[in-house]
């Protein structure tokens, strides 16, 4: 037992170093344009609404106030059949000569309200902005210059928790930007393997070449980039462009949405198994989508396992406290015959100080200023106690092919 | 070889080289450890033949050597250690037990001597007999709140049973007082206390070491004080005597000089705590 222990450890540590350095590599053939040579091209922006009268106007806001020339962007607004008051809400920004607003029966899924917008794209570039999320101004314009690199077929931007109210949105916030690391990591490996729902902008030939989006487990974003990764489309990471999300509020939405992430992922892989192990498609294949898996299930039990190895003296001492009071205190005179380390309790510190690196790495990506924030140990508390739940629950689901709910 | 494998394997070679720096230290580190304990028993064993040689020297000296048993020492010491040993090696090992015995052993002799010169010299030890089990949640406090006080009145004799070690020497202490199998179980003064004792039980059932503990520090503050004075600057700790404590007034003889002496009394404020002359 304990050597499959330590055969896991090794492996995390591999890919965990495989990433750092990873990150550092200078990706080739990427050329830096100045402002003035900067290509617009013609770019529509899908906006599926299902019951988003809360958020939907922030999102358009957004798009509105983004720094791109006003005959290059369109703007379609698809109400997927809301139930609530978002129809009439949008309707105040029809007048907007980039406004296009469309309105179809809800059929339960997200891309085929995507699929029945795709019809009415005429420009180049397409893209898609989930209505709980808003773009910065200049991300539009910074994907320019990937898209003037004519093998990129897709750029996806940084994700950025806005305004963490709650703790679960705190724990998110952390999470996110060391997301941004791993981000920059494949997106230099060339191994994205997501094109998320805020703000990942395609060339219509994608949808031309590949076919429209398709059932996919409820996680269609995956799918679309795992099809484009198999027909070796480029998919860039434009790390300045940022866009906003708020991330679900409470426990039970959180493990909703993990699942579904979580099983989505699983299942999407499963589905495209013929790209595992396979030489062509390099690091993506041999290494990112296997470990992808794989680090879903040892998450399971490493963190845990070493919170609790961290955790233990820190308890000891609390008990001691409790019954003799805080004047006992600390013995600094250490005596080392009573300090006792194991292997275990070394990887957990190293595993600790990577977050920390990671987390470092990922808010300097997005010009974080405040880089180490208490919302580091909120996640280190969610991934010890809430995520073993979502992955077990997600892996169960996998396993037995049972469907994850959409909302 | 292109760039793809050799990047493979660089990453692999350097995470091989962590777990083996990793490795290779903590091995270090426990075998070190392991020295430390085999010490142990090496010093235990010594002791235990030293003990009996002092248990027959001892009941010819005189009672001012009183307290000072090599012995003494060192328990506490050896206690710790032994707590740690058994925390890193686990209860069930066999040299941790082995040790457990030896120091059990130990502590019934020191007993022993300490009970026959108390006899022979009608001083009062203070002495605490503490049984204990090590899976016990409330042992492990009563542990860390005994180990606290013990800090504080060095003068008391804490001895430490595990009742679990299956060695006779225990039970048949044990079975001297008769009691039943909770613990934490002390025993002050032939009473049995079964349950957690906290601090302020304990000050209560040795209120009386207590108060001679502080009076002893009263005393020993107060020739602090005289010698700290400009008055009796040439003065050692050796030339002045405590005679007496009626209430506040504190008396000294200070040897100066001549042979006669000189009496000195001081008054300790306890309200603020602070000493002056009479």
């Amino acid at each position: 037992m304990e050597y499959f222990l330590y055969i896991f450890l090794f492996i995390t540590l591999y890919f965990q170093i495989f990433l750092l350095i990873s990150f550092f590599e200078k990706q080739p053939g990427l050329e830096k344009q100045n402002e003035k040579g900067i290509v617009y091209l013609g770019t529509t922006i899908i906006v599926p609404c299902f019951n988003e009268e809360k958020t939907v106007s922030r999102t358009i806001d957004s798009l509105l106030a983004l720094d791109y020339p006003k005959d290059k962007l369109t703007i379609i607004i698809i109400d997927d059949g809301s139930t609530d008051h978002t129809w009439d809400i949008i309707q105040k920004f029809k007048d907007d000569s980039r406004i296009q607003l469309l309105q179809k029966k809800n059929e339960g899924s997200k891309f085929s309200a995507l699929n029945y917008s795709l019809a009415y794209v005429t420009t180049e570039l397409v893209g898609v902005l989930d209505a709980d999320s808003w773009v910065a101004p200049d991300a539009l314009k910074r994907y320019m210059e990937f898209f003037a690199d004519d093998e990129v077929m897709a750029t996806i931007p940084s994700m950025v928790i806005a305004e963490p109210d709650s703790f679960l949105r705190k724990a998110q916030k952390a999470e996110y930007d060391i997301g941004l690391f791993a981000r920059k990591s494949f997106s230099n490996l060339n191994a994205i393997y997501i094109t998320p729902g805020p703000f990942s902008v395609f060339r219509k030939y994608v949808f031309d070449t590949l076919g429209p989006y398709r059932e996919a487990h409820h996680t269609e974003d995956a799918e679309i980039a795992l099809r484009m990764q198999k027909n070796k489309y480029k998919i860039a990471y434009s790390e300045k462009s940022i866009v906003y999300t708020v991330g679900p509020k409470t426990l039970t939405p959180l493990i909703k949405q993990r699942v579904r992430w979580i099983y989505g992922f699983i299942r999407n892989i499963f589905d495209y198994k013929g790209m595992l192990f396979k030489k062509e498609y390099k690091s993506l294949g041999m290494l990112v989508l296997p470990l992808g898996i794989f680090r879903i299930f040892i998450t399971v039990f490493l963190f845990p396992l070493s919170m609790l190895l961290l955790a233990m003296p820190v308890f000891k001492w609390l008990e001691k406290i409790s019954v003799v009071g805080f004047n006992a205190g600390i013995d600094w005179n250490i005596d080392w015959f009573f300090v006792n380390i194991t292997q275990l309790q070394i990887f957990s510190v190293i595993g600790v100080v990577f977050t920390f690196v990671t987390l470092w790495i990922g808010r300097g990506l997005v010009n974080d200023r405040k880089k180490f924030t208490i919302d580091i140990f909120y996640m280190l508390f969610m991934y010890t106690f809430i995520a073993p739940i979502w992955l077990i629950r997600s892996s169960y689901n996998a396993l037995f092919a049972k469907k994850s709910s959409w909302r | 070889m292109n760039n793809e494998k050799k990047k493979y394997i660089t990453v692999f070679l350097i995470t091989l080289g962590i777990f083996i720096v990793v490795f290779v230290l903590v091995s270090s580190f426990n075998k070190q450890k392991i020295a430390n304990i085999d010490d142990l028993q090496r010093k235990i064993t010594a002791d235990l033949i030293a003990t009996e040689t002092q248990f027959e020297l001892l009941k010819t000296a005189p009672c001012s050597a009183l307290g000072n048993t090599i012995l003494s020492k060192e328990l506490g010491e050896f206690g710790r250690k032994l707590d740690f040993a058994q925390d890193a090696q686990g209860a069930d090992d066999p040299d941790v037990i082995q040790l457990k015995k030896y120091y059990s052993l130990l502590q019934v002799k020191d007993y022993l001597l300490m009970q026959e010169l108390a006899e022979k010299c009608e001083s009062d030890i203070e002495s605490l007999l503490y049984f204990y089990t090590p899976d016990c949640d409330d042992c492990r406090k009563q542990g860390y709140v005994l180990t606290e006080f013990k800090e504080t009145y060095p003068e008391l004799r804490i001895y430490s049973f595990d009742s679990s070690l299956d060695f006779s020497v225990i039970d048949t202490f044990a079975s001297l007082y008769n009691f039943k199998n909770i613990y934490p179980t002390l025993i002050v003064r032939e009473d049995i206390h079964q349950g957690f004792l906290d601090r302020k039980k304990l000050d209560e059932l040795f209120s009386k070491m207590i108060s001679e503990h502080q009076r002893k520090e009263r005393v020993d503050k107060g020739i602090e004080f005289i010698l700290d004075a400009s008055d009796y600057s040439e003065l050692t700790e050796l030339d002045i005597q405590f005679v007496s404590e009626k209430r506040e007034v504190l008396s000294y003889l200070l040897l100066i000089a001549d042979d006669e002496g000189e009496m000195i009394e001081v008054i300790f404020d306890s309200k603020i705590g602070e000493y002056k002359f009479k």
